[in-house]
């Protein structure tokens, strides 16, 4: 288009900020670095939850261990579930759109940039309030990430830990949700000419039916955090059961649909990498839209099978519709395994994790219809299996899914290359990791050992299996070690990344890396938009690329 | 078929996913009437069925003025400023509930600052988006 040469004049910092300085990146409305800075804060708190998680598994080890009081395990799992929901996955799944859909779109900016600016900020301020909860007297937080009453009023858990819980909670939502609806606006209306709705790019749609669930759910979750206020003000709101329940309809309404958010952008990263990587186009692309979007829109009506043990609410419908998940995603894994077979594939560190992300989330989703079936969640609820469960969609998918993003968008956004064998081996670890340590966790939850328990005796035969698991969580940690040794080496020796290192498939490879301001310019112009894989279409067109 | 509906879906194709998803939305809390769940859950998801046919209004109102809407990006400096206050505002605001009113002595001066800040930005000619 023709209008990148105008934006080109008026861009620079205003007279006195230097855009390169800290101040420069902490105010700037640009997309990519709002991007950045939320992805990057979102990994440093990837880390930070980690140690909370790998203090978790020390203590766990063996049985009737004491390294930490029962209260302070309590404030481990809660901020560590918190946080790698309301700071981690979640930020990074929006972030990540806020970087890539203005520019897979052909735009030159993101719709609403101070607004996706002042989302970053009040996201960021609220991780850093939820986490000065441990600075408080009686410690942070103690409740689990969904905070019940009446177990979380004032009453039965005084102290700053949880308002300061509440307040950052809250902040961090409103943040994700205007930086969504920035997201959800640009893909929508901003989108370059040619760019037909049918032409965007597999993550670009993700994105859509991410924010479109942001939009519906999230003020669910703002409406419970202000029950849970008004309820620690005033505690007898929480002497009438029909509160209690409501906080756990107004927090499921959007705890499940959240899940969705931490999985569907993950999901379409990984769609792009297996396309990429198998050197062809991404398969069932229309059937892979409208199942994404069905799948969202069941994803809003199942919500209850988190309080199937309740008995208050209507098992039959919440288990009926679980199940009827099975239909979209058995659609989704079918474009995935299609795309891939029969590719000419390169395994690069994307593509591995990538491939790896299928049959990890298989055994995240399968296990869910299994807690979605009442008569199996009435045994198994509360038990490790549902922390097996929930780890399996959330880090043996999602996270496999952030990972594959990082490796395959990296040269894009920093303009250098990340080391391929540092890279593998980051990924041979985490695969060991990931299995040992959340694979045994189904037996255990199957044999009874409850969740939320800071030591077990050595009498209920536990000890075996969590012994195991904690060795898994050592191969994590030295997983990450790799992952942030490869970080420190790219930004040390900045190999230098050319455009397009991967032979990418849509816009944002056809600009430099990183990208200009305004994305696209005279001398990085807007290829033709052909399809929903234009550089593909383009070197097919030379007879270089295979179709 | 090419009829008036199709050519009118295919102007404002932003506008038919955020409204057919929100349809869909009300297709399948029809179905939970039926199982007879409590009216608090009920409402609480027709209250999310008003706020995605908000959003679709928003996107068709938009989609009506052209096909496609330029960006704004002639904001005069690269400069957040004032939405970046705004924020540390609303934060220290927020912590008046975790500790006393009183930190409304932070908040207000921070917020007042921005005040100043977008009044400014907006004088050279920048957006409030
Ligand atoms: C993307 C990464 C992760 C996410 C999203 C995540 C999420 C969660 C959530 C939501 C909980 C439940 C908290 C609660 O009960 O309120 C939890 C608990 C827990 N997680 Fe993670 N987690 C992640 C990574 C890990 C890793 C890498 C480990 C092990 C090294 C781990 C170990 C644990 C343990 C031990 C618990 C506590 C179980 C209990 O006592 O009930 N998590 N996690
Ligand atoms: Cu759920």
């Amino acid at each position: 288009m023709t209008l990148a040469p105008d934006a080109a004049r008026s861009t620079g910092a205003s007279r006195s900020v230097r855009p390169r300085s800290w101040l420069g990146w902490a105010i700037s409305t640009d997309h990519k670095r709002i991007g950045l800075l939320t992805m990057g804060t979102a990994v440093v708190l990837l880390f930070l939850m980690g140690i909370l998680a790998l203090l978790m598994r020390s203590q766990l080890a063996q049985p009737e261990q004491q390294v930490f009081s029962p209260d302070l395990y309590n404030q481990l799992f809660s901020i560590h579930g918190s946080g790698m929901i309301y700071m981690v996955m979640t930020p990074f799944a929006i972030g990540l759109g806020v970087y890539l859909v203005p520019l897979q779109v052909g735009a030159p900016a993101i719709a609403m940039p101070r607004t996706t600016l002042f989302g970053y900020w009040l996201y960021a301020l609220g991780a850093v309030l939820m986490l000065t909860g441990f600075a408080m007297p009686t410690g942070a937080h103690a409740d689990g990430w969904f905070s019940y009453p009446p177990m979380a009023s004032s009453v039965y858990t005084p102290g700053n830990g949880t308002p300061l819980w509440i307040v950052g909670v809250f902040a961090a939502t409103v943040g994700s949700l205007g930086m969504g609806w920035a997201v959800l606006w640009t893909a929508l209306r901003k989108r370059a000419r040619g760019m037909t709705m049918l032409r965007l790019p597999i993550f670009t749609w993700s994105m859509i039916a991410s924010t479109l669930m942001v939009i519906g759910a999230f003020p669910s979750l703002l409406a419970a955090l202000t029950l849970l206020a008004i309820g620690r003000v005033e505690p007898s709101v929480f002497d009438s059961n029909v509160w209690n329940i409501g906080y756990q309809h107004l927090f499921w309404f959007y705890g499940h649909p959240v899940v969705y958010v931490m999985f569907f952008p993950y999901l379409g990263a990984v769609g792009e990498v297996l396309a990429v990587f198998s050197r062809r186009r991404f398969f069932g692309y229309k059937g892979t839209v409208i199942s994404l979007l069905v799948f969202a829109a069941l994803s809003m009506s199942v919500w209850g099978h988190h309080m199937f043990a309740t008995g208050q609410a209507t098992n039959d419908y919440y288990s009926l519709t679980s199940i009827a998940l099975l239909v979209p995603a058995g659609i989704e894994y079918f474009a995935l395994v299609g795309t891939v077979l029969g590719g000419q594939l390169v395994f690069t560190t994307p593509m591995l994790f990538a491939l790896a992300f299928i049959p990890q989330f298989l055994i995240g989703g399968l296990s869910g219809i299994m807690v979605g079936t009442p008569v199996i969640d009435y045994h198994v609820t509360d038990s490790y299996f549902v922390v097996a469960h929930l780890h399996y969609v959330l880090f043996a998918g999602s996270a496999f899914g952030l990972f594959a993003a990082v490796y395959f968008w990296w040269p894009k956004v920093t303009g250098f290359l990340l080391d391929e064998r540092l890279g593998r081996v980051h990924f041979v670890l985490l695969v060991i990791g990931t299995n040992l340590t959340f694979l045994p966790m189904f037996w255990l939850g199957q044999f009874g050992m409850p969740r939320r328990v800071a030591t077990y005796p050595e009498w209920a035969g536990f000890g075996a299996l969590n012994l195991v698991s904690s060795i898994g969580a050592a191969f994590l940690a030295a997983g990450m070690i790799a992952f942030a040794m490869n970080i420190q080496v790219s930004f040390r020796r900045r190999p230098k990344a050319p455009a397009d290192p991967w032979q990418g498939h849509s816009l944002e490879w056809a600009t430099a890396s990183p990208p200009p301001r305004y994305n696209f310019t005279p001398h990085l112009p807007l290829p033709p938009i052909t399809s929903n894989a234009p550089l593909l279409d383009a070197r097919t067109r030379q007879g270089q690329g295979r179709a | 078929m090419s009829g008036p509906v199709t050519r009118w879906c295919k102007r404002h194709p932003g506008a038919v996913v955020v409204g057919g998803w929100a349809v869909l939305n009300a297709v399948l809390l029809g179905v939970l009437t039926g199982y007879g769940e409590s009216e608090l859950a009920l409402l609480l998801w027709a209250g999310a069925f008003v706020l995605l046919t908000l959003a679709a209004t928003a996107v068709l109102v938009s989609s009506r003025r052209g096909p496609r809407e330029l960006t704004d990006y002639g904001v005069p400096g690269d400069n957040g400023a004032a939405v970046v206050l705004t924020a540390f505002g609303l934060a220290a605001g927020g912590l008046m509930f975790v500790y006393s009113t009183w930190l409304v002595i932070i908040a207000a001066p921070l917020l007042l600052v921005a005040a100043v800040f977008a009044v400014r930005h907006r004088g050279r000619g920048g957006s409030s988006r």
